[in-house]
């Protein structure tokens, strides 16, 4: 059964224009490729880290909400941990924020 | 007027309640960065609910929420949080 999800993603700001469309199609792509439906990207864009990760300062913020299958999630943090673009990922379940799956 | 018989003066109770609930939230994002910095100290510990008011519901939503974001990097663990521009 497909739940809804919400992929957090701190992306590297190192990446440039290009790199950073390419790295949100990359990520689309293994989501798909997992079961799963891309849903909708909300994009903040660059800002400070309130500590640092691995020596970063800065990153990307993108959120994107999906459906997928609860079992495809643990393959899906195991893939985006080894990217070394993304420099911190989250996923939380939405089953417990109603409006939010919207 | 006072007399001697009022006793020791009364401070005026205020200002507890569940600032959540007068909002009419029913989820508290861990996105909303603004909102969850209110309820976290200079160093980052989230305020016991004793202080802010906050009902008892909303306070577990609420730590959910600070150590999910923190999770992100949006609030920090420790330490004080630089505003952003």
């Amino acid at each position: 059964m497909a739940r809804n999800y919400e992929g957090a993603f701190i992306l590297s700001a190192n990446l440039d224009e290009a790199g950073l469309t390419q790295e949100l199609a990359r990520i689309e792509e293994i989501v798909v490729r997992e079961g799963g439906a891309v849903k909708q990207w909300d994009k903040w864009g660059r800002r400070r880290l309130a500590f640092e990760i691995a020596g970063h300062t800065d990153g990307f913020y993108a959120f994107l909400t999906f459906e997928g299958d609860p079992a495809s999630i643990t393959r899906l943090t195991q893939t985006f941990r080894l990217d070394e673009n993304i420099v911190r990922f989250m996923c939380v379940s939405l089953g417990d924020q109603p409006q939010a799956g919207a | 007027m006072r007399t001697m018989d009022d006793g020791p003066q009364r401070r005026e109770r205020h200002g507890k309640f569940c600032r959540f609930c007068q909002d009419k939230l029913v989820h508290i994002d861990y996105k909303d960065e603004k909102r969850l910095l209110r309820f976290v100290t200079e160093q980052g510990k989230i305020i016991p609910r004793r202080v802010t008011g906050t009902c008892a519901r909303h306070q577990r939503q609420l730590a959910a929420a600070v150590k999910r974001a923190r999770q992100i990097a949006l609030l920090p663990y420790v330490g004080k949080h630089h505003t952003h521009s």
